[in-house]
């Protein structure tokens, strides 16, 4: 380990040293009176005739209040200044200065009164750690102000969102009961957020539904709040077997800064389908209708669960002779029972069977094929299979 | 031999015209009739008609045509018989067993279907059938009221579902309101579609023992009563013990007016209609199966 070596360069003369000390002092000297609870420091100036020097032991800290003090070369004279505390402190300490400087009497002595000085920048009248300090208190400050200007002028960054995704499933009737996440992304201040529209609409139809909490008074910025809306399903319109399909609209107002205005939001559109509370079976489509087959496909819309699956029965009435053969193609747990009944003009035909069990909400698919004694046009297939009647209905003994 | 195979003809054509003459004497009656809907009279085409004998085996079965008309051949005369008509949709379901004494060639039975729906139409439809029939049997307001209750009950015991009782109520409430006051129909009529629904399928599960019977919709006493009284009796294994001790459970929700509602139901269910003029008018005269 060797010492550091000292960089090259000129050495520093006795000049630079002494432009040195002086900026030190000064610098002293504006600290010193810019000191808040100092006092205005008392003056004392001595001259003598020969060259003046403080002796080797001499110290500032020896004299209490003087605060420092300094020779001032002539070129006949020499001149010590001292700085003191305050006139107290002089006179109490000066004697003992006076003797150990070697010093003949005072030349004159006062307050300093009015003392006149270049302006400094800040940074130049700041020390290092005032710097920091400053620059910590300045980050505070401006943090409690953005609060301060949050709470003014934050825009209302607030989303409304469902915890889960897709369409609701509900059954005439029934109770709805829809979760909702009041999400406020506003940045250092609250949000209030008041709900203006919670409903259910069909075309020109509207349910209106019920909210938990109408109003959040005080969401906390970057946190959620859950509410409920509830209500109760509309009835099923007659006119149509599938499950009525609905908008969920959900409209609200969120404010945050004072002087922002309200913002209205949204939450993303949802379906909920409306089923009938027991299975229903729109009329098949036809699929094709070639030579003398006509296909068609369906499905019965099943809301309830049923362990024991359903007793299934479709029934066609047609003109009589017309069709030679009926065929249900569908999940079954039993064999199918067909059987067929005639009047005068018409035939009945009737396939019954047990259907696998189902969940809630469930589509029963189905392929519905009749086998015509001449060639089938798509319009008389139409006819035929718009008189299918589909039935599932409950095991007996079951609910 | 030529004679001999005369002989041998001669005798087969007699075999034959004794066959068939044994035939049409064992098996010359025939079951006829029309399946229609109980509250508009529509025809109910694809009807199932079951035919069981005394020994339960079947001898002879159809299906109604567009027309709701079913015949069925073959079967002995002066036999009894009992007939089941199933309908997807409509109760009792199936319908039966009713017996029939088939005295003649052809012989004639009728019967009426209700469809199991909560639709208004439906049921304002069948309660002003109700209605007319009641007036018409009696002018005395007790006997009315008691007439109402019986047509009530047979609804009950014929399988309909909650719901379609409780629209059913709602019917029969709108068209008498003063003499249905502080009865079980209008119970019945109080309670919304949608806690019918779910309060029945409580009970029915908790008769089943699939579920602890509690009384989370609010159904009046009397209301589920029925309901669970109803579901008793379609139980086949519902012997007196399993009666007593869901009688127990049930107290312990609905307390001792409950309970007592549903041992009256228990041991008042119709079992067999009176075969009144009304029942006939409105074609309940049904047997429940047990």
């Amino acid at each position: 380990m060797s010492a550091p070596t000292p960089p090259p360069g000129p050495a520093p003369t006795a000049t630079s040293r002494s432009e040195r000390k002086l900026g030190k002092l000064f610098a002293d000297i504006r600290k010193a009176f810019k000191k808040k609870d100092a006092q205005i420091p008392y003056v004392a100036v001595f001259t003598k005739s020969a060259t003046i020097s403080f002796p080797p032991d001499f110290s500032v800290a020896s004299f209490p209040g003087l605060l420092f003090c300094h020779i001032i070369r002539g070129s006949t004279s020499d001149q010590v200044i001292t700085y003191w505390r305050d006139e107290d402190h002089f006179k109490s300490h000066s004697p003992a200065f006076l003797s150990q400087v070697a010093l003949p009497g005072q030349g004159g002595c006062g307050l300093v009164v009015d003392l006149k000085q270049q302006s400094a920048s800040v940074w130049e009248r700041l020390s290092l750690k005032e710097r920091v300090l400053g620059i910590f208190a300045l980050a505070g400050a401006l943090l409690g102000i953005r609060v301060y200007l949050a709470e003014l002028i934050a825009a209302p960054d607030v989303a409304i969102s469902y915890p889960d995704f897709g369409r609701l499933d509900v059954v005439e009737g029934a109770q709805i009961s829809v979760p909702v996440t009041v999400w406020s992304q506003v940045r250092f201040a609250s949000a209030k957020v008041s709900f203006s529209l919670a409903s259910m609409q069909l075309g020109i139809t509207s349910k209106q539904l019920n909210l938990d909490a109408a109003v959040l008074p005080n969401l906390p910025s970057g946190q959620s709040a859950s509410v409920k809306i509830t209500g109760s399903a509309p009835g099923h319109t007659e006119t149509q077997e599938s499950p009525d399909v609905y908008i969920l609209s959900i409209e609200a107002k969120a404010k945050a800064g004072v002087l922002w205005p309200s913002a209205q939001i949204h939450a993303p559109s949802r379906e909920v389908w409306v089923w009938r509370a027991a299975p229903s079976a729109p009329h098949p489509t036809v699929v094709r209708a070639v030579g003398q087959v006509c296909e068609s496909k369906g499905l019965v819309y099943v809301s309830k669960p049923s362990a024991s699956g359903l007793d299934a029965e479709f029934v066609l009435n047609t003109p009589r002779d017309v069709i030679t053969e009926m065929s249900v193609t569908a999940a079954a747990n039993s064999s199918q029972r067909v059987s067929q009944a005639e009047t005068a003009s018409t035939t009945t035909r009737k396939i019954a069977f047990r259907t696998p069990p189902f969940d809630k909400f469930q589509e029963y698919h189905y392929n519905f094929i009749l086998y015509s004694s001449t060639p089938v046009a798509r319009s008389d297939c139409e006819t035929w299979v718009g008189a299918l009647e589909v039935n599932l209905q409950e095991v007996r003994g079951e609910k | 031999m030529l004679r001999r195979a005369t002989d041998i003809h001669l005798l087969c054509c007699t075999l034959f015209v004794l066959l068939s003459t044994s035939n049409s004497w064992c098996q010359d009656s025939e079951l006829k009739g029309v399946v229609q809907d109980a509250a508009n009279s529509q025809a109910i085409a694809g009807t199932d008609v079951r035919v069981e004998n005394g020994q339960g085996t079947v001898v002879g079965k159809s299906i109604t045509n567009a027309d709701g008309q079913y015949r069925i051949t073959g079967l002995k005369r002066n036999s009894r018989v009992t007939t089941y008509y199933s309908r997807g949709g409509y109760v009792p379901h199936p319908r039966g067993p009713e017996e029939v004494l088939l005295s003649s060639a052809s012989n004639t039975k009728n019967v009426q279907l209700l469809r199991d729906t909560s639709e208004a139409v439906y049921w304002v439809q069948w309660s002003t059938k109700v209605k007319t029939a009641v007036d018409a049997s009696t002018s005395d307001k007790g006997q009315r009221l008691e007439q109402y209750k019986d047509v009530w009950s047979w609804l009950g015991a014929s399988g309909l579902s909650a719901p379609a009782q409780g629209q059913a109520a709602r019917g029969f409430v709108a068209i008498a309101p003063d003499l249905l006051r502080s009865t079980e129909i209008e119970s019945f009529a109080s309670v919304d579609l949608d806690s019918l629904d779910k309060g029945d399928a409580d009970i029915r599960a908790a008769v089943n023992g699939q579920a602890k019977l509690s009384n989370r919709y609010s159904l009046p006493p009397d209301v589920a009563a029925s309901i669970a009284a109803n579901e008793l009796n379609k139980r086949k294994n519902s012997d007196a013990a399993t009666k007593l001790q869901f009688s127990n459970e049930f107290k312990s929700v609905w307390g001792s007016s409950g309970e007592q509602e549903l041992q009256f139901k228990l041991s008042h269910s119709r079992q067999i209609s009176n075969d009144s003029a009304l029942d006939k008018s409105l074609g309940l005269a049904w047997v429940k199966p047990k």
